[in-house]
């Protein structure tokens, strides 16, 4: 009797996102940024939970920097003179080469590495969406904890909400794949303040967390999160010099701003899960596993799988993506720089399809 | 009417306890009027570049916004560390065995009237506000101009003299509810507790008691507190108020860096600076000095009655909100326990440990102040587009109690702790409706000049409020330890 396969496709996909929200003690809707460590910053737009996973997004969005804010080094992405994405000390080379953009990075056929689908599908663009989620006013999803309301903050224990799970094709941006998956499917739209049920919101929260991960540390090239808010000093201590000595006003008190908020909050604020606010998130991440099992009467955010993308020399015959069952996704979320308002995002997602019968 | 629960002195105290029992009865209300007067200030800080004048220009306003946040944050900064110095004269009085003390008076409290020899008032930022701060939290042994005086603020602050009539005079008919001040600063204020207890120790008088009823586990960012130690009752009162200096005006004289002091002279630091570059830029709304609600049998001096309709509403609203919050607080006081092996609170205090701090502070207290800082004060208010009401209201802290000598019947009432759990999320649940009318009774052109609506705000708070009742009582009766399970869920230590 020969071992049945799986008949799964696993797509890897990695890279950073951004995402300016709120952090206590400031309400979670607050738009500046005052007493948390995430400020919104001259010449940046007001603070806002949204998770964006691609550069164009964030631009479509918010637009390029005036020339009183540009001042990106030669040689560094054009991102960063996008509103909102801002660049690194040179010490994060990592970001500083990759900006924002999470992407799809492996492709396997039940278990095995797979070059033909990882031809057509590598480099798709890989977003956490939420357009046609009824009544959204966020231009992505967000880490919605309403300060102790909805989730629990001191251990960061928030789900991205909505969920909807998209991947685009890498040049053309048509979509490849998408499906939504509800937080309570009996209430597939409901804010997730009347979602009062602790097992419903359990399912999409972390399973498990990594509050000293190396392998995040090297993949991100970190050696030491202290030394790495001490580069940022340093850097931003010269952009205010550099800012200053050009007249420009602003962007040198933006520049303060942000020094002000690295320097406060990676000392020491009290015996917290999180004592150090910034440096203690570096090394932190956290497990999500979970389905994505959005069906098609939840029409609000329609299930697509361009099935033409999913072609794989070696099984010889078109592959269709099951739909009636639900998909599997694990991701880890961490690495959250509190001053980049940035953080990595890998995982894998696990699509069931069709056998076929000889 | 919802009821409330007292709870009695446990034995009559002696002469001399009692005297120490008044002073940190003052001590809470020294730390509470402060925390509400930076908070204040903080509240009506612009921060949105639609509320200055825009002939600024882009460039300036931008620069000046980020001024606004960081002098915003030592402020908040600092009146959190005044709740954590409240949390530690509520513990005094735990080892004490002594209820918690939650009242204050409503301001203004003039100087004859004052607990610490100056008055209070909430008043927007301003440099002369900031010299005020700074006066509080000098060290007694650095001498510095009153910024109290008449005089002094004509001469430096002509703007805030005409704002602020008769700042440091008593309001005329009023004796003084607490006697004459005994003390002329903070620091003599918990001198002198440091030196009562160390007598009364000394004289077997008091002992230390209730180790598990002292707060030692931090309630909100920035909170550090202090075990208890059986048998070092007298160590750790001494600790606890040096700490309290060094976080204010330090202990030898010379305050340190991060002390509430040096937060406040860094401002004034930048204000002197901005002041001689730009002389017409105003970083604060027009909130009006002493805002009040309620009639001058309800305050001890002269207060600016907010008189729009719409605004009184909301002010109202955020009087509600912050007296079910020092129910929830004199509840969290008294009743305070902890397994400290398991760290799981009996199920009362959960429910207050889970709310009365953050959210009902940052997703309530917060955003609320700050939208009443936007509201117009007057009734004949008439909106222009694009320009700030020449007048607005902000938050008055105001109880509806009698000031002056009596009344204690009425003032412990309108702070106690509510008997059930019930109570509270009924309370919660009207205050969600309040919210939800008042998001759909915006008058036309009373749109803040920045950020979210009026609407959608009111709409998120009762949102949150309705949350918040369903989460209290689960909380209350020991049905939910956090909002959200924690089973199944592991936090490792490893490096995955």
């Amino acid at each position: 009797m020969s071992t049945p396969t799986p008949n799964v496709i696993d797509l890897d996909f990695e890279g950073f996102f951004l995402c300016r929200l709120a952090t206590d003690p400031d309400p979670s809707l607050e738009e500046r940024g005052i007493s948390g460590f995430t400020y919104a910053v001259a010449g940046e737009s007001l603070l806002n939970p949204a998770i964006f996973c691609q550069p164009e997004d964030v631009k479509a969005v918010y637009g390029m920097k005036s020339k009183d804010y540009l001042d990106r080094e030669e040689g560094t992405l054009d991102q960063f003179d996008i509103v909102n994405i801002r660049q690194a000390s040179p010490d994060y080379a990592r970001y500083n080469a990759e900006g924002i953009g999470i992407k799809v990075t492996g492709a396997r056929l039940n278990g095995d590495a797979d070059a033909s689908l990882l031809a057509s599908l590598g480099g798709g663009k890989v977003r956490f969406a939420s357009e046609g989620f009824p009544g959204w006013k966020f231009p992505g999803p967000i880490f919605e904890g309403r300060n102790q309301i909805v989730s629990d903050g001191d251990p960061d224990r928030f789900s991205v909400n909505p969920f909807i799970f998209r991947i685009s094709d890498a040049k053309g941006g048509s979509t490849l794949l998408q499906r939504f998956d509800p937080m309570d499917p009996k209430h597939p739209y409901d804010g997730l303040w009347q979602i009062d049920d602790g097992d419903t919101l359990a399912r999409r929260l972390p399973v498990q967390r990594f509050p000293g991960s190396s392998i995040l540390l090297e993949s991100l090239g970190i050696t030491d999160p202290i030394a790495h808010f001490v580069n940022r000093q340093n850097w931003l201590d010269a952009k205010i010099l550099e800012a200053d000595a050009c007249g420009k006003v602003a962007l040198a008190e933006a520049y303060r701003s942000r020094r002000y908020a690295v320097n406060f909050f990676t000392q020491a604020t009290g015996p917290t899960v999180l004592s150090n606010r910034l440096a203690s998130r570096i090394p932190l991440r956290q497990l999500y596993i979970h389905e994505v099992a959005g069906t098609p009467a939840m029409d609000a955010i329609p299930i697509v799988v361009d099935q033409q993308a999913f072609q794989s020399k070696a099984l010889g015959h078109p592959i269709t993506v099951r739909t009636d069952v639900p998909w599997e996704i694990q991701y880890y979320i961490g690495g959250f720089d509190g001053d980049l308002m940035t953080g990595l995002i890998t995982g894998t997602i696990t699509l069931p399809y069709e056998p076929v019968t000889a | 009417m919802n009821a409330t629960a007292a709870i009695p002195l446990t034995t009559p105290p002696c002469p001399e306890e009692q005297e120490l029992l008044t002073d940190l009865a003052k001590g809470s209300q020294v730390e509470q009027l402060l925390a509400c007067q930076y908070l204040f200030a903080a509240f009506s800080l612009k921060k949105y570049p639609e509320e200055f004048d825009q002939s600024l220009g882009e460039q300036v306003i931008s620069a000046q916004l980020e001024r606004n946040r960081r002098w915003g944050a030592k402020l908040l900064f600092t009146a959190r560390q005044e709740m954590e110095h409240l949390c530690m004269v509520e513990n005094m009085l735990a080892i004490l065995n002594r209820p918690s003390y939650l009242w204050r008076p409503n301001y203004p409290v003039p100087a004859e009237s004052s607990l610490i020899g100056m008055p209070n008032h909430l008043t927007r930022f301003s440099a002369h506000a900031v010299e005020t701060f700074r006066y509080y939290e000098k060290p007694d042994s650095m001498t510095l101009p009153s910024p109290f005086s008449d005089q002094a603020t004509s001469a430096n602050h002509p703007k805030a003299a005409a704002q602020i009539k008769n700042l440091s005079r008593a309001f005329a008919g009023h004796k003084n509810p607490f006697g004459a001040p005994r003390f002329h600063s903070v620091q003599d204020l918990y001198t002198h507790i440091r030196a009562s207890f160390d007598s009364l120790f000394k004289k077997r008088i008091i002992t230390a008691r209730n180790p598990n009823r002292v707060i030692n586990e931090h309630f909100g960012f920035n909170i550090d507190l202090e075990a208890l130690v059986q048998g070092q009752g007298q160590k750790y009162i001494d600790d606890i108020i040096t700490e309290i200096l060094e976080q204010g005006e330090g202990v030898q004289g010379v305050p340190p860096l991060g002390s509430h002091f040096m937060a406040f002279q860094s401002i004034l630091e930048e204000l002197t600076d901005l002041a001689a570059k730009h002389d017409t830029l105003e970083c604060a709304l027009p909130v009006v000095n002493d805002p009040s609600l309620l009639g001058p049998e309800f305050h001890m001096g002269e207060t600016t009655p907010i008189t729009n309709g719409y605004t009184r509403e909301v002010v109202q609203f955020f009087n509600d909100i912050c007296q079910v919050q020092n129910r929830m607080l004199t509840g969290f006081f008294d009743k305070y326990n902890v397994n400290q092996t398991t760290g799981i609170h009996p199920p009362e205090v959960n429910a207050y440990f889970q709310t009365a701090f953050y959210p009902m502070m940052t997703m309530l207290v917060r955003p609320l102040g700050e939208i009443v800082c936007r509201l117009p004060a007057d009734a004949d208010y008439k909106p222009v587009p694009g320009k700030l009401p020449e007048r607005t209201a902000g938050p008055t802290f105001e109880y509806a109690v009698p000031q002056g000598p009596g009344n204690g019947k009425a003032k412990r009432d309108c702070v106690a702790e509510y008997i059930t759990g019930e109570a509270y999320a009924d309370e919660m649940n009207r205050l969600a409706k309040v919210s939800s009318a008042l998001a759909k009774t915006v008058p036309p052109g009373y749109a803040p000049l920045g950020g979210r609506s009026h609407e959608e705000n009111f709409t998120y708070l009762s949102e949150n409020l309705t949350r918040m009742a369903i989460n209290f009582i689960r909380f209350w009766r020991g049905e939910m330890v956090t909002v959200v399970p924690s089973t199944n869920f592991q936090n490792l230590d490893n490096t995955n």
